[in-house]
């Protein structure tokens, strides 16, 4: 061999039209001038306004930035996937922000008191089936056409119609049989989306007619949000998709949006509803939840959620005299994090393995080492102290406490001395991040540690945990999960229980407290004991394990002000209250942000 | 050549039927389909009339056959987490920041690999090759998005020298007449270190092998220079391997990380190669696999017909060299 070959020039030549092709290529990739992003517009000038004043009119605080500096600063994931702005065409894939292009017909203060938003007003009829809700006259979309009550229930019939394939479409038929009428026939395709139980009596009233009896009713109302009923005629479902289409009778309104890039939304200067803001901008930051925390310590973004703190961020900020204080920690969606188990079949028939796996978890150092105390408090029953018919006295604690000779003694009795034979579990989890698979691990290796049974923990990709979840029979004989309100009444959390609902477990006494307490008017301290009674039975019977109730929070930025999140609620919890959609309109940027 | 390279597009054509019907196969034996919902299932009903809307309650060879129908014309359908645009669209809008991140990255990590394995080489068994040795080692073995986190805490939080995020177009950051963005700095720093080790490992093992050649110790011992023996005869001669590492890493690096992508919040085609499976979004996954296949076969054929020019005795389809 050698290397003589090189040496002439038809070889040099090639090698270094082969180095000249990587090199052009790069160049080209790096050169080639995608075209320049558009120039922003400028911002309309406010004619003689003073710049301490908002496009409603309202002088800001004296600590408030200038107005054309109230941006706030959110961030976005960027792995999420997102398809709609619209909450009637799909709940679990929003884009950020989506609820701040209408109002809700009403919302939630901040002790969870259901408020009018669009809605001046709301009755049952005398039946109790029919709900009239009046809407507030001289709301308006942004392109000045009025807001009425056909927009609402062209919101509830789209959302309906088979062919939206509305993936929040199990809500209003879990309400049964309080749902609305004809929900899932429509939905079905069985009859058509104009035969739902909402209706317009005239422009400014709504008629909401339910299957049968439901008192939550104007709670579950709070989602609501409506499309513009013009605008999907004339554009479809995803007319605010794009600037050019895009309409809100909300706060604010789309200025520019680039998916997974850049999301930016004014203040809409046609808003005539309840909650006018004070900023004038949102800058929505594309970046993964990994990068948040690093993105807020740099200043580049306003708010972050607990979800995205890691242990070691947690120390951090708790340690940081400045990020302490500005660490809003609330109840959020009253999320309790539980295990669930197929009661139909061994070896979770039995009571007594049941009763010795819940009574098998230490939840207290759970908690405190694992989860951390400021992300959470030891749970022993479904409903979180704070939610109504919630266990606030501790009168439910004996039934799942920790107690390791209580738990083997259960055992025993149910044929497995010492874990003597009892099968080796799997414990599924729902596709969760470290932490929480941590928490998991943990709540496992408790339960392995008393009564000497072998479990592993599997971390499962989502839909295939929810598809042996669904299964009927279910497919799923040990899990863990959490679940967050969609409404604030006990026939929520509690209704997920009834043997018609997620889980595996059937008490005819519980379904029957639950159906009964659901749809009982009238009576509210009755309702409130049977709820209470049914919570008892799902711990005693255990339904389920349950671990730990979870505090959400966000860390804010100093400078992010606001009485609305800042000021605590009648429980002395400060914070951004789940369902107050009023919130938005209190926040501001101070003045501190340029010191 | 004609005949070998019909030969291989045939081949390649025939690599990319197989790899549309194994993925096809895969993702609907998968649990879970695009319309299990995160809390609660559609009503039988309702789901039985998204399934119909969207042609999956047919058969699956009738779907397969459906879909390859439109493939051939280039229509890989809609996305179902991306109802507002065609596969087609989502990729073409996606994979121009993910080439230049991922050209890029192959620039600087051959760059930077082949000066730390000839340095190695150079140096063999010394301080100075272990010292690489290490850090091309290192470099391998720390993930991406390791390196990334690291690089933002003390480059952009701590120092705040560069963006944290971000990948501006070219256009928008020229110095004289050359694109460069701050905000390219960090994403490629961070994609290119793994790929450089390897390179860098490479490298250093085909040059050290050319080292102890005849022809090598002949050229020194006719008292070539050093610089002259290592840039005529050694690294020349070395460029085999070289490509080989070319051909495995470039579709890697051209098609994107998640990890790299999400990190930085560059907007580009990475993040789907995940996403689309836990959607369970089947147009969208067969698209990328037809992509991935695609873009392996053509740049294994690249390579072959590289390695001919790269070096004159080498002969492709049997033939045999002069």
């Amino acid at each position: 061999m050698n290397a003589h070959w090189l040496r002439t020039p038809l070889a040099q030549g090639r090698l270094a039209l082969l180095l000249a092709v990587i090199w052009g290529g790069t160049a080209w990739a790096a050169c080639v001038a995608a075209p320049p992003a558009a120039a922003p517009e400028a911002m309309p000038e406010e004619e003689a306004a003073p710049d301490n004043m908002t496009v409603f009119g309202e002088t800001l605080p004296d600590d408030a930035l200038p107005y054309s500096q109230q941006v706030y600063r959110v961030a976005c994931s960027n792995t999420a996937t997102q398809v709609t702005f619209d909450f009637a065409v799909s709940v679990y894939q929003r884009i950020c922000s989506s609820d701040l292009f209408g109002d809700a017909l009403v919302t939630l203060d901040k002790d969870f008191n259901v408020r009018p938003l669009a809605a001046d007003s709301w009755e049952p009829t005398a039946d109790g089936l029919t709900w009239h809700i009046k809407i507030r006259e001289g709301q308006q979309w942004s392109d000045g056409v009025p807001l009425t009550a056909h927009d609402y229930v062209a919101t509830y019939q789209l959302s309906a119609n088979p062919e939206t394939g509305w993936d929040f479409s199990w809500f209003y038929g879990f309400l049964e049989p309080g749902g609305i009428k004809n929900w899932n026939q429509v939905i079905a395709g069985e009859l058509p989306p104009e035969e739902l139980g909402v209706v317009a009596v005239d422009d400014y009233t709504l008629a909401i007619t339910t299957e049968d009896l439901f008192p939550p009713l104007p709670g579950v109302l709070k989602f609501s949000w409506p499309i513009a009923a013009h605008a999907v005629a004339e554009h479809g479902p995803y007319y605010n998709s794009s600037p050019e289409t895009s309409v809100s009778s909300g706060p604010f309104m789309l200025e520019s949006y680039d998916p997974g890039n850049e999301l930016v939304l004014v203040a809409n200067p046609m808003y005539k509803g309840l909650r006018p803001p004070r900023i004038a901008r949102i800058e929505h930051v594309y970046m993964a939840p990994g990068t948040e925390f690093l993105a807020f310590q740099a200043g580049e973004i306003d708010n972050i959620g607990y979800e995205v703190l890691s242990p070691a961020d947690f120390d951090l900020v708790l340690n940081d005299p400045v990020m302490s204080q500005n660490y809003l920690r609330h109840f959020g969606d009253f999320r309790t994090d539980y295990l669930l188990w197929d009661t139909f079949n061994p070896p979770f028939d039995s009571l007594d393995v049941r009763k010795a796996f819940a009574k098998a978890i230490n939840r207290e150092p759970i908690v405190e080492n694992v989860f951390g105390s400021i992300k959470a408090m030891p749970a022993r029953s479904m409903l979180m102290p704070g939610y109504p018919s919630s266990d606030t006295e501790g009168l439910l604690d004996q039934y799942q406490a920790y107690d390791c000779p209580a738990a083997q003694e259960h055992l025993a009795n149910a044929g497995y001395p010492g874990g003597e034979g009892f099968p080796r579990q799997e414990m599924w989890l729902r596709n969760e991040g470290p932490a929480m698979a941590a928490v998991f691990q943990a709540v496992a290796a408790s339960i392995s540690e008393c009564l000497n049974v072998d479990i592993e923990v599997s971390n499962k990709d989502g839909k295939v945990y929810m598809d042996a979840l669904n299964a009927k029979p279910t497919e799923l004989t040990l899990g863990a999960v959490s679940y967050g309100m969609d409404f604030l009444d006990p026939a929520n959390l509690l209704g997920i229980w009834v043997s018609t609902g997620r889980h595996t477990w059937l008490n005819p006494e519980f379904d029957s407290l639950v159906g009964e307490a659901s749809s009982l008017v009238g009576d509210p301290e009755r309702r409130d004991q049977m709820f209470r009674d049914a919570q008892e039975i799902l711990v005693d019977d255990a339904g389920g394990a349950f671990i730990a109730h979870r505090w959400q929070g966000n860390l804010v930025q100093s400078w992010i002000q606001g009485e609305a999140f800042r000021e605590p609620d009648s429980q002395g919890i400060a914070g951004f209250h789940w369902g107050d959609d009023t919130a938005i309109s209190d926040l501001y940027v101070s003045n501190a942000k340029e010191e | 050549m004609t005949r070998y390279v019909t030969g291989r597009i045939l081949s390649l054509l025939f690599v990319m039927w197989i790899v549309s019907m194994v993925t096809f196969a895969m993702m609907h034996a998968v649990p879970g389909g695009p319309f299990d919902e995160t809390k609660g299932r559609l009503p039988p009903a309702a789901r039985e009339n998204i399934l119909r809307k969207y042609g999956l309650d047919k058969p699956y060879h009738v779907q397969y056959l459906n879909y390859m129908k439109n493939a051939l014309r280039l229509d890989f359908g809609i996305p179902f987490s991306n109802p507002t645009a065609t596969v087609t669209e989502v990729i073409v809008s996606r994979w121009r920041v993910t080439a230049q991140v991922g050209i890029l990255t192959v620039l600087f990590a051959f760059g930077g690999g082949i000066l730390m394995g000839v340095f190695a080489a150079y140096h063999q068994n010394s301080l100075v090759d272990n010292a690489v040795t290490f850090l091309a080692m290192l470099g391998v073995v720390i993930p991406s998005f390791v390196v990334a986190l690291w690089l933002i805490l003390i480059f952009a939080v701590r120092l705040d020298l560069v963006p944290m995020r971000g990948w501006s177009n070219s256009g928008e950051c020229l110095i004289g007449d050359v694109a460069f963005c701050s905000d390219w700095i960090l994403p490629v720093f961070a994609y290119c270190i793994g790929p450089m080790g390897v390179i860098g490992r490479y490298t250093r093992a085909s040059i050290v092998d050319v080292m102890r050649q005849d022809y090598t110790r002949t050229a020194r011992a006719k008292g070539v220079s050093e610089r002259m023996l290592m840039f005529r005869h050694v690294l020349r001669n070395a460029q085999i391997p070289m490509i080989t590492a070319l051909a495995t890493e470039v579709p890697n690096l051209m098609t994107g990380s998640i990890f790299i992508e999400s990190t930085f919040s560059i907007n580009g085609l990475g993040k789907y190669f995940v996403t689309s499976v836990f959607n369970r979004d089947y147009p969208m996954i067969m698209a990328l696999f037809l992509l991935i296949a695609f873009l392996w076969s053509l740049t294994y054929l690249l390579s072959d017909l590289a390695y001919t020019w790269v070096d004159p005795r080498v002969r492709l389809g049997g033939a045999q060299a002069a």
